[in-house]
């Protein structure tokens, strides 16, 4: 007898229909399937990822440490030493490479392409990979990393980490969701589960009381509703709701700060990288939307889903329809607009975003991976 | 104390003069050169050792897929070799590490599959030494190194070692690291040896394979035959030279079972093809849109046909090498059987170099990942040797080699 998958930000009834249209050889979502199954082949190869490889040891003398610089900071070429580091706005120092967030941005989309290509394939080398990777960042007693963020986006010569570090592991909130899809693999037992929860509870903890956590949480920027997104994922894997229900309440009432009236993110347009930092903060409403239905809210409803649904549609009208009128940073391709619409045009039938979807193209939406999580079978 | 340097000398020396016929190694210019700056490196790190390495001074065969530094990679291709440089092989670095000298690069059909090189049988030049590694089976069969690296895909280690008279090791996939090597098909790409002695193929087996562990000396295993359409695709003249040998074995004492084994046979061949033809379409997806016209027909062929073949079907396909391995593991504990015995081709070596010779008898052992060895037993008109092939369970390498040894006092084999 198969379990249903354990997650939280993904609809369960949905994945379960699809899977079996899959399963069925569904025509509309071959494209699809082939995309995510090739995705998923390529990720066999991955190497496993552990925060013990970087080389500089963290000022806690431990590599178990997770360890990253803050992208925008460099050396400061007028001073002997070049420290302390000069903040250099939009350009991405190349030093962060040797640290551990590449390594965690790795083990998330590896860990996500494997466990979703197994959920609609049963393919049980995928898990089996999943697996891997997974035991090898989190449990293996050699190569795991410690449940913290200490040394998150340190700034040399300034500070050896951040709250901003917090948004290094945004990631863990789809990670867990991943995990999930698998629950009827033979590779991932109930001790790794049990393991793993272990560990995103500690961590919790470490969100929940440590300086960094509480200051994340008191910012009134993307830092903010990520930081609360991810508390509210992790509580929900960790079986804490109580714990996730105020995360989610604090995240909700962040929409009316962040968000105006209009549609806009009046604080979050200035600066280089604006779009992506628009684009991210309402996926973070999307996600934290998706978690409320596990706890029983709808946030597309009411004031709130007024909001979202402004914020949603006011962000496709500046940022897909026409030239960003502010700073825009790196580049935006219309592909990376798929999930975003595919999510929105779940939430808003009717409302023009089905047409976007059309301008980028039908062949490629379908050829999406993410059109098997997010696509009605009736499209 | 052994003057390395004098001794390779010799070797290259007599080497070259026979590799004019035999075409084993791809030609390099300034070799001598080359090994003996391997040399006094290797003898400075020696001198300082506290143990000598195992393979100190051996020289190696390293068949043309496997990256070595300061020598091109060509694959048996028409491709420019710095299309398809990269990283030296973890196969190298580790024969390296153990003292190991690389006599060269060894010929190979293109991209490991069935176009054929310029090598000859060195039993009989007018026979195909086998392929894909045809160079490395060729160099140890001629003498030209002890031990020689190879990959097997379908059968391109056990085919040519039985062709060429040699023993070939097709360890557990994945035992021996891919890394540095140009892929065939990586869901079943095993990195395999040839050596001109049990000896010599457990010190490098010791060195290549992965937590290698020595295993004393075992009992004999029971050994099973799998009866039916598989086994019956070896030719009669090959079957009967088999249970030629299965006697020999049961009046040393040996209990052979016959076990019926690999009922769909059929299946597993076409699931086989449509993997690695499906796989080597996207190794070579890049390469072959900048070279298609550089490929030779067979292997462009492979690489049109591949790309139908969906990402749906290799993972099934991939899920059926492990349901396979089950299937075949099931049956041994259900007979009671260590190790699967069979001929190690479907006759010997075929006459001419136009074909390499079928893979048959190997094919479904590679699919499950099965470690196999080739053991030379006896030699038929024309001076060509034929092999058995002994096949245990998955990772169960150490006892294989270990039980060929066996075999090594009870065949006739030099």
């Amino acid at each position: 007898m198969e379990s249903n998958p354990r997650v939280f930000m993904l609809d369960v009834e949905h994945l379960l229909r699809v899977r079996s249209l899959v399963f069925e050889g569904d025509e509309g979502f071959v494209a699809a399937d082939e995309r995510l199954l090739e995705a998923a082949n390529k990720a066999l190869a991955t190497r496993p990822f552990s925060v013990v490889e970087k080389e500089e040891v963290p000022p806690s003398n431990s590599r178990r440490d997770y360890m990253s610089l803050a992208p925008n900071w460099w050396p400061d070429p007028d001073v002997e030493g070049e420290m302390p580091y000069v903040h250099r706005e939009g350009e991405v120092n190349g030093e962060c490479e040797a640290y551990d967030h590449p390594r965690l941005v790795g083990l998330c989309s590896a860990v996500g392409t494997l466990s979703t290509a197994y959920f609609f394939s049963d393919f049980e080398d995928f898990a089996e990979r999943a697996a891997l990777l997974l035991r090898i960042f989190f449990l293996d007693e050699q190569t795991a990393m410690n449940p913290h963020l200490e040394y998150a986006q340190a700034i040399r010569g300034r500070c050896l980490g951040r709250a901003e570090g917090i948004m290094d592991a945004h990631g863990f909130s789809w990670l867990v969701d991943h995990v999930g899809l698998l629950v009827n693999s033979s590779s991932w037992n109930a001790e790794d589960q049990a393991d793993l929860e272990a560990w995103f509870s500690r961590y919790l903890d470490w969100l929940s009381e440590s300086e960094f956590g509480v200051e994340a949480r008191g910012r009134e920027d993307s830092h903010g509703i990520c930081c609360d997104v991810q508390v509210t994922a992790l509580a929900l894997f960790c079986r804490k709701k109580g714990i996730a229900e105020q995360a989610f309440e604090r995240a909700q009432a962040r929409l009316f700060k962040l968000v105006a009236s209009d549609g806009s993110q009046p604080g979050q347009v200035e600066g280089a990288d604006s779009l992506n930092r628009c684009m991210t903060n309402i996926g973070a409403f999307f996600d934290l939307a998706d978690l409320g239905r596990s706890l029983g809210y709808d946030l597309w409803s009411g004031e709130e889903g007024d909001r979202l649904q402004s914020a949603t549609l006011w962000l496709i009208n500046h940022g897909f329809d026409a030239e960003w009128p502010w700073e825009r940073g790196t580049s935006t391709e219309s592909l990376q607009w798929v999930p975003l619409l595919l999510r929105a045009a779940q939430r808003l039938p009717d409302r023009g975003v089905e047409k976007r979807l059309r301008q980028i193209g039908d062949e490629a939406v379908v050829s999406d991976w993410s059109y098997l999580l997010y696509s009605s079978p009736d499209r | 104390m052994i003057d390395l340097d004098r001794s390779i000398a010799l070797q290259l020396e007599r080497t070259a003069a026979l590799d004019l016929e035999i075409e084993a190694l791809v030609g390099e210019e300034n070799q001598l050169r080359r090994l003996q700056g391997e040399v006094d490196a290797l003898e400075g790190r020696v001198s300082r050792a506290m143990v000598p390495p195992a393979l100190r001074g051996c020289l190696v065969g390293i068949k043309d897929i496997f990256h070595v530094d300061g020598l091109p990679t060509r694959a048996g291709s028409l491709l420019p070799p710095e299309a398809l440089a990269g990283e030296e092989a973890a196969c190298v670095r580790l024969l390296k590490e153990a003292g190991a000298l690389v006599l060269g690069k060894t010929t190979t059909t293109e991209f490991a599959f069935f176009e054929p090189g310029p090598t000859r049988n060195p039993n009989n030049t007018a026979h195909t030494p086998g392929g894909s590694s045809s160079g490395s089976a060729a160099a140890v069969a001629a003498g030209y190194c002890p031990l020689a690296i190879g990959s097997q895909t379908v059968g391109s280690v056990i085919r040519p070692a039985a062709f060429c008279g040699v023993l070939g090791f097709k360890p557990s996939w994945g035992r021996i690291p891919s890394e540095g090597m140009l892929y065939y098909s990586p869901s079943v790409d095993t990195v395999g040896v040839f050596a001109r002695s049990c000896a010599w193929m457990e010190v490098a087996a010791s060195v290549l394979c992965a937590n290698w562990k020595s295993v004393g000396e075992p009992r004999l295993p029971t050994v099973g035959i799998p009866e039916g359409p598989y086994l019956a695709q070896a030719s009669g003249e090959a079957l009967a030279l088999f249970e030629g040998q299965v006697d020999r074995l049961q009046g040393v004492g040996w209990t052979v079972r016959r076990v019926p084994l690999l009922s769909d046979i059929g299946e597993i061949n076409a699931r086989h093809t449509r993997l690695i033809s499906g796989e080597m379409a996207r190794v070579h997806a890049d390469l072959f849109a900048q070279y298609e016209a550089l490929y030779r027909p067979k292997t462009a062929q492979l690489v049109r046909d591949g790309r139908a073949v969906t990402e749906r079907e290799i993972g099934r396909a991939r899920a059926g090498c492990v349901r396979l391995r089950e299937e075949v593991e099931a049956a041994m504990d259900a007979s009671d059987v260590d190790m699967w015995l069979t001929p190690a081709a479907t006759g010997p070596a075929p006459r001419g170099l136009a074909s390499t010779g079928d893979p048959a008898m190997n094919l479904p052992w590679t699919h499950a990942g099965l470690p196999s060895c080739a053991v030379p037993c006896q030699r038929v008109a024309g001076n060509l040797p034929m092999g058995l092939q002994c096949v245990a369970r998955s990772g169960q390498d150490e006892l294989l080699l270990q039980w060929v040894r066996s075999l090594e006092g009870i065949l006739d084999y030099e």
